[in-house]
């Protein structure tokens, strides 16, 4: 039995199958990280704007003082920072940044099997050009 | 080059490498085709099979534990996929008897060498005398032992072990002939 056929319809769907997965892939990704990234984006700037709001960044100046005063006061300002912040936004904006860390990770992890993935297809869609020109 | 084994196949795989699955598919494919030919006794069946079984496989490829048989896997699959494709068609044959299987042993890879010669032992087994024919359809596609047998059949013990040995060697012999 001849079954180069066969090889090659088995790869035809194999092909296809991973090159659909393959944008899947990227796809998810690249919705996952903007998605939380511009979650994160919104709720910083709301938080910033609350700050400014209540003039909350004025008492990050004391960083710019002596020494001898920060040492002083730091925690009561640190802690009165805290109280002006918003809290539930703060915890919004957390959650998205650790969601978008731990997701650019998976994906740098998984980055060189897709490459891999990605130069094969192109390997085969090469192939089946020429298959088809020499047709 | 020294050929690369199964394994290094399907580790390179799993690491995205595209082109070690076509050289597991050109490995595989007439061994698997002969495999499910031979249930099947239908070609376009068969390679529509072999197609699912190896796009199964790919699919789950990240799953296979490289540390087992790859041989007696892929068979495992096929032999599920064939056995869904039968039921598909309402195939009135027993699928234990079709796959010759009463008790399907681990090695499926050998199985299926093993299978090459069934069809004969089928025909040869149908030359017999019914006494000696059932007593090796229950002794081998039943799976039951001598005592078993005897009891089925209401024969001493001896006589059970004697009636299978004489159609065995019967077997033999029409099978011997046959080849010639």
């Amino acid at each position: 039995m001849k079954n180069s056929k066969l090889t090659q319809k088995i790869m035809k769907k194999v092909v296809t199958f991973e090159k659909k997965r393959v944008i899947i892939w990227i796809l998810r990704a690249i919705v996952l990280v903007f998605g939380f990234g511009l979650i994160g984006l919104i709720v910083l700037g709301f938080v910033s704007q609350e700050l400014a709001r209540t003039g909350s960044f004025e008492l990050l100046t004391l960083f710019g003082e002596d020494k001898e005063v920060i040492a002083e006061f730091w925690q009561e300002t640190v802690l009165t920072f805290w109280e002006e912040l918003p809290k539930r936004e703060v915890f919004i904006l957390i959650f998205s940044l650790i969601i978008t860390i731990i997701i650019i990770i998976l994906a740098k992890k998984r980055w060189p099997i897709i490459k891999r993935k990605i130069n094969g297809l192109e390997k085969y869609k090469k192939s089946l050009n020429n298959k088809n020109n020499e047709k | 080059m020294a050929e690369r084994t199964d394994k290094e196949l399907i580790v390179a795989i799993q690491k995205g490498d595209i082109e070690s699955f076509e050289n597991l598919v050109t490995r595989y494919q007439n061994k698997l085709l002969i495999f499910i030919y031979g249930v099947t006794h239908d070609k376009s069946l068969a390679e529509e099979i072999v197609q699912d079984t190896f796009f199964n496989i790919y699919k789950t490829i990240s799953r296979v534990d490289v540390e087992r048989k790859f041989s007696s896997y892929i068979y495992k699959v096929a032999k599920n996929i064939a056995i869904s494709y039968l039921r598909k068609q309402k195939n009135d044959l027993s699928l234990n008897e079709t796959f010759g299987l009463a008790a399907v042993s681990d090695d499926l890879y050998e199985d299926a060498v093993k299978k090459e010669n069934q069809e004969k032992v089928w025909k040869a087994l149908n030359l017999l005398e019914e006494k000696y024919r059932e007593v090796i359809k229950l002794y081998y596609f039943k799976d039951l032992s001598y005592k078993e047998v005897a009891r089925a059949l209401s024969l001493p013990l001896n006589t059970v072990k004697i009636r299978l040995k004489r159609a065995k060697d019967a077997l033999r012999r029409i099978i011997n002939y046959e080849k010639q």
